[in-house]
């Protein structure tokens, strides 16, 4: 209820229960949106619903803060009109200007609100002489000192309704911050493709003669950049797949990781040959300074699915072979760790893959999975693959990480990365 | 094909009964058969004796997939044959999939199945739903955590996430994704068979609908609120206790190891495997008991009881062995935790 004596803006506010209870409503759904369409989207929707029949948030974000973002909300309508531009950063007004300019030649109806208002530090309302709005009012969305929007809202009541202008006020100072939020959130590094590309099913390529199955899944937490990564290429002769394991988390990992990717191409286009492939990595590793350090196998396919696989291996654990009858040999090597040795010793052994055979290379997320004190281990791997010999290349992959994260009870702790190759039958 | 008159052939003229049955008995031959372009064919004619796409996924290879379960849990299948069987469905699916059209796009819909579930199956047909209803629809891969799928709603910025969720134990990781969509503002659609027979434990982790099929998953779509506010925290007693559970359970799973060693003759040798899938029962037990307590729902736990025993007695376990071992646990973990106890001891 009013209290007597306090009158104005805040004392409308508090007069109108509803829009109180409404506005910390819609500041709630919005606070934890870090996306800037969405967070734009649900500021013109509560709008639309609380304060006037139609409402239009506009809001400048992007690298250089000039894409522009506008919402048109109608109450009672699902849908709403989206609409992205490019701005000259000239200000408020000229934001004003030309959102309305675009959201006019989508839709006549909005031609009233031109000219309505010149939008200043505070909200502002003003009667309009136009068909079908009669009234107008807007709050500029501020953050950090800059302009970073507007919200507009319009009804066709003949005057502006009592409480409108404080809630829109009310509303627009604290919803910018969630705003501005989402597109802080928006120009963060691109850390978060690596998750993306995880999450997504494995887009692999298909080699004649043989079958791919891959499952990457980085550590839980997702500011922990994983360092575990594949990759599969066509070299000369053949193909080149590549499981490897750079140490430690968070950007300096991924960093490597990327130089490590990068580095196996560059060099499997000048040598098809593992050892030498394995060997130009840690030249690259090295001369890129730093103390961290990977493991790295690679196996060399022969064109045309031909049995013959040749592999070295850079500290990594030892692939499995899975025959068809459900044996399962691990190829022990030796060879040193990457980027910690400038003349390590690497070896390159071959191995036969028949039809309906294959081989499974994964990172230490894998064996070192730990639950109750012990580890996943070798004997559970080895049994999880006798299990699946035979089975499509990417049932294999997703089985042993289902086994590994029963294991630790649903979850994977660790980073883990599964790459299979099965010869065709 | 248009959605519309579709559905009204689901609901309306029951297709013949028999030659479904026939369909799926044919279907689940060439899996058995590990024949993927056979099951392929057999899907495909399914389609073209003009059944809609949601009656392939309900009424062809879901059937298919529930014998596929009941042949691994009678240990008549192995479970590599039943991996198997369950990629050939997916592949199945995709294929087909791709021969419906949207017309139009109603907006995007990311689609994903619960952390420490690998088959997307479920996940791939709902969005395939999805698509013939005119959504676009992305299908993470299997077992997405609950915080990367966050990450990426954030940057994507979809308008709804559905999941689906098959087994109970896994529904703490469908309350971490409903959190996670919920506090993007997306309206959160669930379904599977996790979520039972009704929209109680749906309701109860926050979800905005449930979907007991996949034709109402895609209809919810049309009209649910498309701005959500974020889920409020649980409050029922057992969400407490719940969270101790989880914190519990590495504590809890060896020391029950060793009650049933020496009290129960459930591990019969010192084999590791053995060993091994002990303690797996008893911490996929535990598992069931903490959802059970998040989904304030004892039934979670007397169903897994129930195929527990048959499963185990399809191994050679006698019923009295599990119910024995059910009781040693209700005792040890009913001390610091009452009510997980009191859930377990209603199966002795």
């Amino acid at each position: 209820m009013t209290e007597a004596g306090e009158l104005g803006r805040g004392a409308r506010l508090r007069g109108d229960p509803i829009h109180a209870a409404a506005i910390e409503q819609g500041l709630d759904a919005v606070a934890g949106v870090l996306n800037v369409r969405r967070a734009v989207a649900m500021t013109a929707d509560w709008a639309a619903r609380h304060l006037g029949e139609v409402a239009l948030v506009d809001v400048l974000h992007g690298e250089l803060g000039r894409d522009l973002i506008s919402v048109t909300a109608r109450r009672g309508q699902r849908d709403h009109v989206v609409r992205d531009g490019l701005l000259p950063h000239e200000g408020p007004a000229a934001i004003r200007r030309a959102v309305l300019a675009i959201a006019q030649s989508f839709d006549d109806d909005l031609g009233d609100l031109q000219g309505g208002l010149e939008p200043t530090d505070d909200a502002e309302g003003a009667v309009l002489g136009g068909d079908r709005w009669r009234w107008a009012a807007g709050a500029p969305l501020r953050a950090r000192g800059d302009h970073i929007g507007t919200i507009t809202v319009a009804g066709a009541t003949p005057e502006l309704p009592e409480g409108v202008l404080a809630a829109l006020d009310r509303f627009a100072r604290r919803v910018s911050v969630s705003i501005d939020n989402a597109r802080l959130y928006e120009d963060r590094s691109r850390v978060a493709l690596t998750l993306q590309r995880a999450l997504l099913p494995a887009d692999l390529p298909e080699p004649a003669g043989y079958e791919l199955g891959a499952v990457h899944r980085p550590a839980r937490s997702a500011l922990e950049i994983s360092g575990d990564f594949y990759d599969v290429f066509e070299v000369e002769g053949g193909w080149m797949a590549v499981v490897g394991d750079v140490q430690g988390k968070g950007a300096g990992a991924a960093a490597l990781t990327g130089l490590t990717r990068s580095s196996l191409r560059t060099a499997a286009s000048l040598s098809a040959e593992p050892e030498e492939v394995v060997l130009a990595l840690n030249r690259a590793v090295l001369a890129n300074g730093g103390d961290r350090f990977c493991t790295v196998v690679v196996a060399k396919l022969a064109d045309g699915g031909q049995p013959d696989i040749r592999l070295t291996s850079g500290g990594h654990l030892p692939p499995a072979v899975v025959r068809h009858n459900g044996e399962v040999e691990f190829v022990r090597m030796p060879g040193m760790l990457i980027g910690a040795f400038s003349d390590p010793t690497l070896v390159e052994v071959a191995t036969g893959l028949g039809a309906g055979d294959a081989i499974v290379l994964y990172t230490d997320g894998v064996t070192e999975a730990r639950a109750f004190g012990e580890e996943f281990g070798e004997a559970r791997l080895r049994a999880v693959l006798a299990e699946s010999a035979g089975m499509p290349a990417q049932v294999i992959a997703e089985r042993v990480a289902h086994e590994v994260s029963d294991f630790t009870g649903g979850a994977l702790q660790d980073d883990l990365a599964v790459l299979v190759v099965s010869a065709a039958r | 094909m248009t959605g519309s008159t579709d559905r009204s052939d689901t609901a309306g003229n029951a297709p013949d009964a028999d030659a479904d049955a026939d369909v799926v008995r044919r279907y689940v031959e060439r899996l058995s058969a590990a024949d993927r372009s056979g099951a392929v064919a057999v899907a495909t004619s399914f389609i073209g004796e003009g059944r809609s796409f949601d009656d392939l996924l309900e009424q062809l290879i879901g059937p298919a997939q529930e014998i596929v379960g009941q042949r691994w849990q009678a240990n008549e299948w192995t479970v590599a044959q039943e991996h198997a069987a369950t990629a050939i469905s997916e592949h199945v699916v995709s294929r087909l999939a791709e021969r419906v059209h949207p017309e139009r796009s109603a907006g995007q819909v990311v689609v994903t199945c619960v952390e420490g579930e690998w088959h997307s199956l479920a996940a791939r047909g709902l969005a395939a739903a999805f698509e013939a209803a005119g959504w676009d629809a992305v299908t993470l891969g299997p077992s997405a955590p609950a915080t990367h799928v966050g990450v990426y709603l954030n940057d994507v910025g979809p308008d709804a996430l559905a999941l689906t969720c098959s087994v109970p134990m896994n529904l703490p990781g469908a309350r971490r994704l409903i959190e996670v969509g919920r506090r993007s503002g997306l309206p959160v659609l669930v379904g599977g068979r996790a979520f039972g027979p009704d929209d109680r434990r749906a309701r109860t982790l926050g979800a905005s609908v449930w979907a007991p099929t996949m034709g109402v998953a895609a209809a919810a779509l049309e009209s649910i609120d498309r701005f959500v506010s974020p889920a409020p925290p649980l409050d029922h007693p057992g969400a407490t206790e719940h969270v101790r559970l989880e914190v519990e359970i590495a504590r809890l799973v060896p020391e029950l190891l060793e009650i049933l060693k020496d009290r129960v003759q459930l591990v019969r040798d010192s084999d590791d495997v053995t060993l091994d899938q002990a303690r797996e029962h008893i911490f996929f037990t535990l598992r069931f008991v903490s959802a059970a307590l998040l989904c304030d729902d004892p039934t979670i736990v007397d169903d897994y009881v129930t195929w527990l025993v048959e499963t185990l007695g399809a191994r050679r376990v006698e019923e009295s062995v599990v119910r024995r071992a059910i009781g040693a646990m209700a005792e040890h973990v009913g001390r610091p935790l009452p009510a997980a106890g009191a859930m377990l001891a209603a199966n002795v």
